[in-house]
Parts: structure tokens; sequence; C-alpha cells
């Protein structure tokens, strides 16, 4: 292929997927280098051109994840996680939809999620916040899709529980919605 | 069960709006001519252990992070019906693989068409239901590969969810008892899905993944023939950062057993492939088997090890033919995630039903039709 085949190719690959790398680069903890991971993440491509798959992006979600590794250790990265979502969970800027009327409150839900381990994060997410389907998201996990199958139902069944937990919480103590500095428990 | 709203749809009805890149805000530019050089960091995890880009079963397994030392290459397998017996004797292996070496050196030749097409049929075994009314479901996969190695036609991929169902009689019985569900809370049903395929450029630079490496088709005309240099060449790119010394055995039988199954390899290069299985020390003969689909042959296996338990790596080969027809997993001992499979229970198979060039073309994206079904796989009990 011509040289300007590959800038071509390239700029349609990056302008396609900039956004999606992106949020994936956030919600895994990239904190303040999140645009040098999402950078080096497209040189890869770039540089891998003629192995970049007909559907780029589970190929890019899982060079992103490498960066990412290679960057940080996985439990500072973890704690980051987990602290930006308890960040997350007191910004009120959203409201909560319908779908979760008078059920549960939307800082709830990513408490809950903050007290998972990274591992049960990053499979929920991938789904529900990537919009991966089954086999992108165990494509980019490095699984079969079996697996991402028999890891999202644990995860799944964690995060039901600790949803029930952060409920209870709540619910005895109704005006403590707040948490602050990080602090899942009071 | 309960009236709450699915947690998943919970959580994507609360994405976070901080995922999205700031409106307006500027992109990084990315310098292409100094990303030509510099450090390369590895590709994405399915470089490892995967069976080609889209039909790899065995990442899963959790197969070469934090493998510890391997079992001995002789184990006392009980199967389901609680006899014993010794498999895998590793003398009888090694002749039996030479053989199947010289074999396919006489058959074959380096043919070309088309595409180099791989159609592989996979199985996935899980337990499900009560703790009181555990059975075995099994998730059926077809996967094909089209691959334009010229680059001359687009090469095409596709999947296709072949359905999930109880595994044995036994368990559809406790899954009779369980209300006959058609989908479980995993995702998984018992209908087929439709078959997912795309198109991307052809002619990639170098399409099959050998072992860890990228590899060209001419690259894998040009490997060794002799089976003591190929191992020190596939030796040379085992990942050992993120392998113990100790899985390098395993990881070789997994590459091998990769290029057996899906790649276009020379009859010279197919030989040395086995004659370098057949002298790892802990690959051992199993003797005749058929694999899951049915189809007798002769395996050779070899025993790993890692944080989820002890299962066997089982290929079997078409002792006629020289053909690898399926790699499948067998459970030994199970902790963890395999804790619910007998010893001997399949627990993973990736079957070939082609691999080979052709002139035919892959079908249209919008024509694709659920296949014909499958030949049941057989129970694992022997």
């Amino acid at each position: 292929l011509s040289q300007s085949t590959n800038d071509r190719r390239f700029t349609a690959l990056y302008d396609q997927y900039y956004d999606r790398v992106y949020g994936y680069v956030v919600a895994r903890g990239g904190g303040p280098a999140v645009d040098d991971i999402v950078v080096d993440t497209f040189m890869v491509a770039w540089r891998r051109l003629a192995e970049v798959p007909g559907q780029p992006l589970p190929w890019l979600i899982g060079v992103a994840r490498n960066v990412l590794r290679e960057r940080y250790r996985a439990d500072v990265r973890a704690r980051a996680v987990r602290e930006q979502l308890l960040r997350w969970a007191v910004v009120r800027e959203h409201t909560v939809p319908d779908v979760a009327d008078q059920v549960v409150e939307r800082a709830a839900v990513l408490r809950a999620l903050a007290g998972l381990d990274e591992q049960d994060r990053e499979v929920l997410t991938l789904g529900a916040w990537h919009d991966l389907s089954p086999a992108a998201a165990a494509t980019a996990l490095g699984c079969t899709r079996a697996t991402y199958f028999v890891r999202l139902h644990r995860a799944r069944r964690r995060l039901e529980q600790a949803l029930g937990e952060v409920e209870e919480q709540r619910q005895a103590r109704p005006s403590t919605v707040f948490v602050a500095s990080g602090e899942m428990n009071r | 069960m309960n009236r709450k709203p699915d947690v998943l749809t919970l959580l994507a009805a609360v994405r976070p709006s901080e995922l999205d890149p700031r409106a307006g805000g500027a992109r990084h530019p990315i310098d292409l001519a100094a990303a030509q050089h510099g450090p390369v960091p590895d590709g994405p995890g399915l470089a490892s252990m995967r069976l080609s880009r889209r039909a790899g079963l065995w990442g899963g397994l959790g197969l070469g992070v934090g493998a510890a030392a391997a079992a001995a290459g002789v184990v006392v397998l009980k199967d389901r019906r609680g006899t014993r017996r010794t498999d895998a004797d590793p003398g009888s292996a090694r002749s039996f693989l030479l053989t199947a070496a010289v074999r396919t050196q006489s058959g074959g030749s380096p043919a070309s068409g088309r595409y180099w097409l791989t159609r592989t049929d996979t199985g996935a075994v899980d337990h499900v239901g009560s703790a009181k009314n555990r059975y075995a479901i099994l998730l059926r996969q077809h996967f094909e590969s089209w691959l334009s190695v010229s680059g001359r036609d687009q090469s095409f991929d596709s999947e296709q969810d072949l359905g999930s169902r109880p595994l044995t009689a036994a368990d559809e019985a406790a899954w009779r008892r369980d209300g006959s569900p058609t989908h479980w809370s995993d995702g998984r049903m018992t209908s087929p899905g439709r078959s997912d395929g795309s198109y991307s450029p052809g002619g990639r630079s170098a399409p099959f993944t050998l072992g860890n490496t990228q590899t060209t088709y001419a690259q894998l005309q040009a490997l060794a023939t002799d089976a003591v240099a190929l191992r020190t060449y596939l030796t040379g790119t085992f990942p050992d950062s993120h392998n113990p010394a100790s899985y390098l055995e395993d990881w070789l039988f997994w590459t091998a057993s990769q290029a057996l199954l899906s790649m276009p390899i020379p009859p010279g290069v197919r030989g040395a492939m086995y004659g370098m299985l057949g002298g790892l020390d802990r690959v051992g003969d199993l003797g005749a088997v058929t694999d899951a689909l049915g189809r007798a042959g002769r395996g050779v296996a070899i025993t790993s090890h890692d944080g989820e338990g002890t299962y066997q790596l089982r290929l079997i080969i078409d002792p006629g033919t020289g053909q690898a027809l399926a790699l499948q997993t067998h459970a030994v001992n199970g902790s963890g995630a395999t804790a619910e499979f007998a010893a001997g229970a399949m627990m993973q198979y990736s079957a070939a039903t082609f691999n080979g060039w052709t002139d035919q073309v892959p079908p249209k994206v919008d024509s694709l039709h659920p296949p014909a079904p499958m030949v049941d796989p057989s129970p694992s009990t022997k």
C-alpha cells in the first residue's frame, strides 16, 4: 500500500475512534495523562497499521489497555479509578433517568461500582459505557466470548450485591449522601 | 426474579459525561513521521494464546499469565464413569508424532487459491442453575476467516453463536427441572444468533499470529523444516516477560497446535511442528480418541496448571493424513473457575472443519443465514 493510502486509512481510523478510545482511557484511570495515553495508542496503530483488523475498536481498546498497564502500576490505577468514581458520584449534574426512577440513585450506582475490583469494573463498563458488543469486549480483553459472559455474569452479581449494600446504608442514613475524600465507608 | 431494573441497564443510564472528550477540545496532533520510530508497546492481549484473530478459545483460560510450574506429563485421569486410566504416555507420543511428521511431509502441497479459509467450531462448557440443581451447558460458536493473502480481494471474517444447550442427558434432565430456560442471566441463549460477518482490507502484511508474533505468509513458508531449529526460533519469540520459564513447553504446544489447525504452513514445516511436539518432555500420548465433533483421531496432550486449576490441552490428529483436527481443554484437577468440572471432563474445544485454500467466495454480508445444525459434540465421558 502506498504511503498516502496508509495516511488516509490512519486518519479515518483516528477520526472515527478517537472519542471511543478517549472514553475508555478516562474510565480506566488514565488521569492527567489521558491525552498522552490516547496518542500512544494511536501511534501503535500507525506503526502496526497492517495488523489493524477490519473492526478496529476492540483492537484499539486492547492496545490502550497495554499502554495503561505499562504506565501505571495496577494498584495505583485501580485506586485512581475508584476515587474518580466516588468524585463523579457527588457531581449532581446528571438527573436520574426514568429507568432508574425512584429505585436507585446515580450516586449509589457509581459508589457500588467503586467498591468492586478493577477487573469487575472493566467487564461491566465495556458494554454499558463503551458500547462494545460481547464479541468486541471479549476481543478487547483478549478472552473468548464465553469467558466474557461468565466474567460479566459474576461481576453483575457482585454489582447487584454492592448496590444492595449501598442502598441499605443510604436508607439507614438518608441525609448522608456524599462521601468525602474517596472514603467508601463512613 | 425481582422487579428491580437490570443492573447493567442502570449502569448504562449513569454513564458519566466525563467519558466524552470536551466539546471543541483540541485533539492532540500525532506526528506520524515520529511515530515510525521509538519503542513499540506490546499489541493487545489477544496476541497471547489465541487461535486466530477471532476464533480464539484459549485466552480465557488464563494461560500464560502467572502459570505456575506445570504438573508432570503423565497424569492419571478419572473419567465420569469412575474408571481410572493412565493417559499421556510420553514414549508413544514421540513415536506417533514422528509418524505424523512423516505422513504430513508426503501429503498436501503448498497450494494456492484466492483465499486462505479456516472454518472453526468452538464450544465452551459452563455450569448454571441453582446450588441444588447444577447442570452443564455447552455454548457453541462457528467462526470463519477468509483471508485474501494477495490483497486482490477483501478479507472476510464471521462468527455466529450457535446457541447453548445442556451437555448430557443428565444435564438436560436438570435443565428441565430448572424450568427449561431458553436464556441465562449471563447472556447465553438456547437459540442461535445471527451470523455476524465483516469485510476488511485484504493483503494485510502480517495476518498470522504465530505464538505472539505477527507473521507474514512468506515468513510461514520460510519457517525451519527441522524440528530443533523450529523450536529454537519459536523459543526466541516466547513472551517470557509475562510467563515463567516453566511455561515454555505449554506455550510451544499451544503455538504449534494453532499453526497446525489454522495456518498455511508447508508440509516440511508441518512435519517439523510435529517433530517439535514429539520432542517436548511433558507431551504424552492419549491413544485413540474422538474429538468434540465425534471424529476419530489420535490425541497427544500436555498438562498445564494456572491459578484456576490444572487442565490438559489435547491436540487431536487424524493419524491417516497427519491433519490436526481439534484442540481441547479437559479438566484434571479443578479449582476456582474450573472446580465444577469432573476430572477428564471437556471444558472447551476448538475444532477445525476446514483449513485450506479456496477459490470460492465468502458470503455477502446481507445474505448471511444460519448454517445447518452442526454435528452434535459427543459427551465428554470417553
